[in-house]
């Protein structure tokens, strides 16, 4: 018998961080209760998950964590309606559910071998921060050829997974661009948008595929930098956000064209997207 | 294939008594309304009847239904019962159109990768009993243009013909067959009655008038997903959603959670594409603002993307969200003005 | 009753052409025998589709409303000096001439934004109790002669007397004549019986408390939360109506019988001194839920307090949304 879809997994508040000095964002940690279900929980980066609080509701939320990282698996929520502000005001310790994971892959396959450029605004980073994790992780770096990342936030408090951050910028496998729209007193790194950064950074497209999440505008005046490149739709991916309920193609909410994006994506290139109707 | 025949005045009364020891949903008169209901002890189903207001689908897949009960524990809400359980049922009275219904809905409720156990269940367990449509009911019936039939018996166990005086009843399925030995001693159908059945059949689709271009549309739905068109449609659209909620085939719905005291549950309840929280983004984005946006996405789900799934026209030709729209948005002429571009 | 159509069609045609109104609402002819479609047009040749007779059922004023509404948001980005306005003609008979007041009392639009062709009424039919006259058997044909209205079903054809099939609303109107208009088309309407409104509501007052709650149950049970009676009453403008909020969440989204009954007395309360009884919400339900009781209930007690009739002018506004220093009984803070 196949397990109830519907039905959420037990898992316990094992950690909670405050990334930004909004306070509006914060990571969760969250570790199984029972040992099976942590060895059933098979995911890649790009997936997500329906956060489930018993009283509230669910909320589809992306993994943050990759599945290198063993023994739990991380969410990174922004506070903005019944659920999510439920879980800002939960402590570690609390119980809640989760069910996935659920939705497509960044294609992982395909990446390897190649040079990947990864592209993040705002909040929209976790994913991509799973993706970096996983490409990092010791045993799968060399499957990759140049990773060069390009992260963008309005203001130096605003940067999510800051530490990670430090770690990264000290490693050379990795090239990494973090940039703020405006700076403050302590900041010393670059300021400056995302897709002028881009340009300034200008990854080559030989061989490359590139990763872009973030909010709308961001996406689309980077895009173009990326075109000018010479990167082609194919090798342009990105993830989209529908409201969703069900997160199993069946409630019907997440329907776009022929396509569930809950089930068919969260994760589409630009030449499927431009197969698809423009209701995102 | 087992044949019986049923006299026409013992119908009510065997279904009534099967009633007495299984689960039976069935037609019967509510006031002005015919309505699918669970007969309670005492009640007889409806025999003779156009079709009922709400669809069969209701039995499958409720308008409300809990998914799982929780009380609250010592580190937060803890998961006490999930009710996916169900007894054998009869689901009686459903006319050949609403029975295609499940064979569609079964695509979305029972793929290969998820399977809805809720709705899985009470369709395994349950026995569908038709009446085929010798007379159809309705001149707005048009299921013979969406690939249907009045005497269709997809998705169908047992199927009841009326033959004037008797029912010509054909036991369709191993489910069906199964049924037999609760109805009592019952006379086997001979040649006669089942070469008036095949006439009947054939002047059965020959009473259906409104015809409707199902699937030839398809091909301007592929290219036109922009089209001015699409602003003619629904200006005067309540966005009721009625259309959708007594629609044999739609199956949008949302899920929600509630605490009574300390006794919560999470529960579904249909939704539907026709209403402006449907698709409402958190960030305030709504990738289908206006009702425009809505009634294409109805038609085009139905008639192009459900196609491109599951190679089906996710509308039967009931003809309920014609004669009960409020507005007379009518679905067929709609079809045929799209033919006509 | 020709006539009146001609004539409408003929000031319909004028207005489109000269630019005095940018869309009309009117009805056309519906794909249903018994059916008359609400319609929004915009070009002088889609006049010649409008229709006038006793199947024009639903109120319009709610259509009037929501194209000023969208209208005026989208106007939101376009920068001040250059923002337009939208002029929306309306075909109006007396109920929708109310419920348009209304809606100008509360500020929705402004006068000038609705141009309203005033149309004399003499009832239309209610679906409903055509389809009891014949049985609840499907209505194939339908015609209007006079007095008699002739249906045919497939079980043959029936002549039933016109006042068998009015909309109860219709049967004891007291404005079936447009209280403000602009133009005006046809004769005034001979009166309905107003002194009957009132019946209704007094033989269900009559019943015991446990009678008229085993009543209010029964009707609340057949609902399907579809909210076409909220949809299209033009008193119901929210533009989120409190049954879709969720922070807080004030009723559950499924049917639970309790969450049924709220919303619809929620409803219900909103519209005193402002329900009209044009008997859409009745009209539109596909359940055939009885709302009009408990409406006229609210009607009745709003009239008896203060002496007041949603919408029969311009100048007496709502009871529960007036505020005056000296003439309220009771001293309480007043919040706009
Ligand atoms: C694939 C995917 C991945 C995602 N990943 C992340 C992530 O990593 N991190 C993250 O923070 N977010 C993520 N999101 C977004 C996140 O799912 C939403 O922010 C979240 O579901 C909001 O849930 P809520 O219960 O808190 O808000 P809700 O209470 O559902 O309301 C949020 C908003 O929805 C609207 N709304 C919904 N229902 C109603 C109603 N009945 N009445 C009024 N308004 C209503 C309102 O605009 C409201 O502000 C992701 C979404 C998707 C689809
Ligand atoms: S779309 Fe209309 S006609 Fe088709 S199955 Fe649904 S309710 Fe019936
Ligand atoms: S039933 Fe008619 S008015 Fe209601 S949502 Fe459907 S098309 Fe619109
Ligand atoms: S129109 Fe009828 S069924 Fe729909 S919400 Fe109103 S009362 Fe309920
Ligand atoms: S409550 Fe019903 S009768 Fe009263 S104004 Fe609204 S739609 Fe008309
Ligand atoms: S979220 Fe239910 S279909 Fe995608």
């Amino acid at each position: 018998m196949q397990r109830n879809p519907y039905v959420p997994i037990p898992v316990d508040v094992a950690k909670i961080v405050t990334e930004v000095t909004t306070k509006d964002i914060k990571t969760f940690r969250l570790t199984f209760v029972n040992k099976e279900d942590e060895e059933q929980f098979k995911y890649l980066p790009g997936q997500f998950a329906e956060l489930s609080i018993f009283g509230k509701g669910e909320s589809p939320i992306g993994i943050a964590s990759s599945p290198t990282q063993q023994g739990y698996i991380e969410f990174t929520v922004q506070k903005a309606g019944v659920v999510t502000s439920e879980l800002h005001s939960i402590e570690e310790g609390t119980r809640m559910g989760v069910r996935g994971p659920l939705g497509n892959t960044w294609p992982i396959e395909y990446l390897e071998g190649k040079n990947i450029v990864v592209v993040g605004g705002g909040f929209a980073f976790t994913t991509l921060r799973s993706l970096i994790h996983y490409m990092l992780y010791e045993e799968n770096r060399s499957k990759f050829g140049n990773i060069t990342v390009v992260y963008g936030a309005r203001e130096p408090g605003l940067l999510i997974y800051k530490e990670e951050l430090a770690l990264w910028e000290k490693r050379d496998d990795i090239n990494l661009n973090v940039t703020v729209d405006k700076g403050d007193a302590t900041w010393k790194g670059r300021e400056g948008f995302v897709p002028a950064v881009c340009k300034d950074v200008a990854p080559s497209s030989e061989n490359a595929v590139a990763v872009i999440c973030g909010p709308p505008v961001m996406i689309r005046f980077t895009l173009p930098e990326f075109f000018n490149l010479g990167f082609s739709k194919e090798n342009i991916y990105t993830s989209l956000e529908m409201r969703m309920k069900c997160g199993i193609g069946k409630c019907g909410r997440c329907n776009v064209g022929s396509k569930y994006v809950c089930k068919d994506g969260p994760v589409f290139s630009l030449a499927e997207l431009d197969q698809l109707t423009k209701e995102y | 294939m087992e044949t019986r025949i049923i006299k026409k005045e013992n119908l009510a009364g065997i279904v009534k008594k099967l009633s007495e020891d299984m689960l039976v949903y069935a037609p019967v008169q509510e006031e002005d309304n015919v309505l699918f209901k669970v007969l309670e002890k005492g009640m007889e189903p409806l025999i003779e009847f156009d079709n009922a207001k709400n669809a069969p689908k209701n039995f499958f897949f409720p308008q409300t239904e809990t998914m799982m009960r929780y009380l609250k524990g010592e580190r937060g809400e803890e998961l006490t019962d999930v009710p996916e359980e169900m007894q054998e049922a009869v689901l009686f009275g459903v006319r050949p159109c609403d029975a295609r219904s499940f064979v569609l809905l079964d695509n979305v409720f029972n793929d290969s990768k998820y399977r809805d156990p809720y709705y899985a269940e009470r369709r395994e367990k349950t026995t569908i009993v038709s009446f085929a449509c010798v007379e159809p009911p309705y001149t707005t019936c048009f299921c013979t243009s969406v690939d249907g039939h009045p005497f269709s018996t997809e998705g169908i166990d047992i199927s009841l013909v009326d033959l004037g005086d008797e029912f010509l009843a054909e036991f369709l399925t191993p489910k069906g067959e199964s049924l037999l030995v609760r109805l009592g001693e019952l006379p086997k159908a001979d040649e006669a009655s089942m070469s008036k059945k095949e006439a009947l059949s054939g002047e059965a689709a020959d009473k259906i008038k409104s015809k409707v271009p199902g699937r030839s549309i398809k091909p301007w739905l592929d290219e036109n997903f922009e089209h001015p068109f699409w602003d003619t449609i629904h200006q005067s659209c309540l966005a009721c959603g009625t259309c959708t909620y007594l629609c044999p085939t739609c199956h949008c719905f949302d899920i929600t959670d509630e605490i009574k005291k300390e006794e919560g549950k999470r529960i579904r309840s249909w939704d539907s594409c026709m209403y402006w929280l449907f698709t409402m983004e958190t960030s305030g984005h709504n990738p289908r603002p206006s009702q425009k946006e809505r009634w294409r996405q109805r038609l085009m789900h139905k008639f192009k993307y459900f196609v491109d799934n599951f190679d089906a026209i996710a509308c039967v030709g009931c003809g309920r969200c014609v004669m009960y729209c409020p507005v007379n948005i009518d679905i067929r002429k709609i079809v045929q003005d799209i033919s006509k571009l | 009753m020709e006539n009146i159509e001609n004539k409408l069609r003929e000031e319909a045609k004028k207005l489109l052409t000269e630019k005095k109104v940018d869309a009309l609402v009117g009805y056309e002819e519906g794909t249903l025998p018994f059916q008359a479609s609400p319609c929004i047009i915009t070009e002088p040749e889609e006049a010649d589709k409008l229709v006038w007779n006793a199947f024009c059922s639903v109120n319009l004023a709610k259509y009037v409303h929501d194209i000023i509404h969208r209208h005026r948001e989208s106007q939101m980005r376009v920068k001040p000096e250059d923002r337009t306005k939208k002029i929306v003609g309306i075909v109006a008979r007396g109920c929708t001439t109310r419920s348009i007041a209304i809606h100008l009392q509360e500020k929705q639009y402004d006068r000038d934004e609705v141009v309203i062709i005033g149309v004399p009424c003499t009832g239309y039919i209610a679906k409903k109790k055509l389809s009891k006259a014949v049985k609840g058997k499907e209505v194939i044909e339908c015609t209007i002669e006079g007095d008699s209205v002739t249906a045919v079903t497939s079980e043959g054809s029936i002549k039933i007397p016109l006042k068998e099939v009015l909309s109860d609303s219709c049967l004891s109107c007291r404005y079936n004549n447009p209280v403000i208009s602009d133009l005006m088309i046809g004769d005034a309407a001979p009166p309905m019986d107003p002194e009957k409104e009132y019946e209704d509501v007094d033989a269900f007052e009559a019943l015991s408390e446990e009678e008229r709650w085993a009543y209010f149950t029964k009707e609340m049970d057949k609902c399907i939360r579809c909210y076409a009676c909220r949809n299209t009453c033009p008193s119901c403008y929210c533009k989120q109506c409190f049954v879709e909020q969720n922070q807080p969440r004030w009723v559950g989204v499924g049917v639970d019988q309790t969450d049924t009954q709220v919303f619809q007395i929620m409803r219900i309360f909103h519209q005193v001194g402002r329900c009209v009884d044009c008997g859409s919400c009745i009209e539109v339900c596909p359940m055939g839920v009885d709302l009009r009781k408990f409406l006229k209930k609210l009607d009745k007690d709003g009239f008896e307090l203060f002496t007041h009739r949603a919408g029969e002018s311009l100048d007496s506004p709502p009871p529960l949304s007036a505020y005056s220093l000296t003439g309220d009984k009771d001293d309480f803070i007043f919040e706009p």
